[in-house]
């Protein structure tokens, strides 16, 4: 009774995302940077906002007097980089794991802003660490808000004209009920290790849109 | 309303209760997001035929402005939470609740008119200030207000749990107490002193805007930016009638709440009347002010 009771309590505090609205919905590409070696160096981030927040920022600035839904290239420029400037802590809204290990992504880079038919769409850099070979283990891309402010979907499969031939990706939209397994699954293991350290397991992940990526070994 | 339909009033509790449980509720938060997302898009697109005067633009914007407020609503939020809550926790008859409902929803609406106006007007806020002191300030606070008063509906369910146990004991020892105090709270009389009937209209009053502040501190961030984008548009008065749209479709979905809320508790208390009548009521009432205080730490937690 006591350990249903305790349960109960977790799933309540868990807070997958469900107890959030978002605001600002964001389409994302990815494409995936290689080098010479055709092996992956990083990500290129594409976030599309929707109509109503791309509005919202540019009437923030006062741009777009005319209200034609186009910039001219200076005031384009002014816009670059309004949404690269993180607050601490802040992860980016980019998760890689490869081989199911979580990669330190690198700081924003290269941002560059565009605006068109009343649309902003940004784009940013996230290199890895180290160059990594995709044909050794898959890479996983997720896109997600923790605080579910803004919500990600990951429109199209991303770009791997760079990459060695024969990779392939595949979109995932997440799965409220696998999602749900997930969470179900942790807490079992929970109740299992009775009175272990009961930190909540990085559930959260499981509600986002993501990208899996696999090449033929070299 | 004849006891079968009342007691369904129970199986939809219990249901809702699996629903929940289940996380099925996350596949409906998805299709609220989608939809909020397409009123959102379409809002953007209702504010450019506005500005270049297209006829029946302003009719679609306030439409749109509704429409965006029910998928809102859609999703969990605080104040379903709450009016739920206090609909399962107190003896509140329907009429009243769906009044608290819509008056909650029309007054988050003037909290955010009150915030962007004072913002621009007076404290000359930019849009992320306003954003970040409602996400920062106003939400904690509101569901702390919140999860206060879930404390207060546990005190008041267990207190009266309490009371009912003890009138139980009383009543097998002293058969005659109950007319004795009956005499007292007579004592009174009309001229002088409101009557009983009163007092507890002066309470639910007092409960009412309890709710109705608790819910209506955190302002909806949708409403701050469709208030702050039509005043930089230079069309303050569409802001401000989609923000009241907007709260008019939320409170769509909060007077289905409390309907539910409403029917669950007495659908519940049938298929417990009889002896135990008397016990069930402020043990939903503990149990809802529970399930109001759990939400409000979650969403507490989340904010901070």
């Amino acid at each position: 009774m006591t350990r249903t009771a305790t349960l109960t309590a977790l799933l309540m505090l868990a807070a997958p995302p469900a107890l959030a609205h978002p605001h600002i919905f964001i389409a994302t590409g990815v494409e995936v940077l290689f080098d010479a070696q055709k092996q992956a160096t990083g990500l290129r981030i594409r976030w599309d906002y929707d109509d109503f927040y791309s509005m919202i920022i540019i009437e923030d600035r006062q741009l777009d007097p005319d209200f034609d839904g186009a910039l001219t290239p200076e005031e384009a420029a002014l816009l670059n980089g309004f949404d690269m400037r993180w607050d601490e802590g802040f992860e980016g809204d980019t998760y890689a794991l490869f081989a199911g290990q979580p990669l330190t992504l690198g700081p924003p880079q290269d941002p560059q802003t565009a605006y068109a038919n009343g649309r902003l769409t940004t784009y940013h850099t996230r290199s890895f660490a180290a160059p990594l070979d995709l044909g050794q283990a898959e890479l996983v891309i997720q896109a997600y808000d923790p605080t579910y402010y803004s919500a990600y979907r990951i429109e199209a499969a991303p770009d791997l004209s760079s990459g060695p031939n024969g990779c392939s990706a595949t979109v995932f939209e997440p799965d409220p009920a696998a999602a749900d397994a997930v969470l179900q699954a942790a807490l079992a293991e929970l109740e299992g290790q009775d009175g272990a350290e009961m930190d909540f397991p990085p559930v959260g992940a499981a509600f986002a849109d993501e990208v899996r990526l696999t090449c033929p070994a070299q | 309303m004849p006891r079968a339909v009342i007691l369904l009033g129970a199986g939809l509790a219990l249901a809702l209760a699996a629903l929940w449980a289940f996380g099925l509720f996350d596949s409906l938060g998805a299709w609220a997001a989608e939809g909020q997302r397409n009123a959102q898009n379409a809002l953007a697109g209702a504010l450019r035929r506005l500005r270049a005067e297209e006829p029946g633009a302003l009719a679609a914007l306030i439409a749109l402005a509704f429409g965006y407020g029910v998928f809102h609503a859609a999703g969990p939020g605080h104040g379903k939470i709450l009016i739920g809550g206090y609909g399962l926790a107190e003896n509140i008859r329907l009429g009243p609740l769906l009044a608290i409902a819509i008056g909650s929803s029309l007054a988050q609406a003037t909290t955010a008119v009150l915030l962007v106006y004072s913002g621009v007007w007076l404290l000359d806020l930019t849009r992320e200030a306003m954003v970040e002191v409602t996400e920062t300030v106003f939400a904690p606070a509101s569901y702390a207000a919140i999860g206060l008063i879930g404390i207060w509906l546990i005190w008041r369910g267990a207190r009266r749990l309490r009371a009912s146990q003890s009138a139980g004991q009383s009543h097998k020892d002293h058969a005659h107490s109950h007319d004795h105090h009956h005499d007292a709270a007579c004592g009174c009389g009309h001229a002088h002193g409101p009557t009983p009937e009163q007092l507890s209209r002066v309470h639910s009053l007092r409960d009412a805007l309890l709710v109705i502040g608790a819910i209506a501190i955190r302002p909806c961030t949708g409403a701050l930016f469709l208030l702050i984008l039509c005043w930089r548009l230079g069309i303050d008065a569409v802001g401000i009638a989609g923000a009241y749209a907007m709260g008019l479709g939320t409170a769509l979905i909060t007077v289905a709440v409390a309907a539910l809320s409403v029917w669950a508790r007495a659908g519940t208390l049938e298929a417990l009347s009889g002896g135990r009548l008397a016990r069930a009521a402020p043990v939903i009432e503990v149990f809802a002010g529970l399930v109001v205080v759990l939400l409000s730490v979650q969403m507490l937690r989340a904010a901070i």
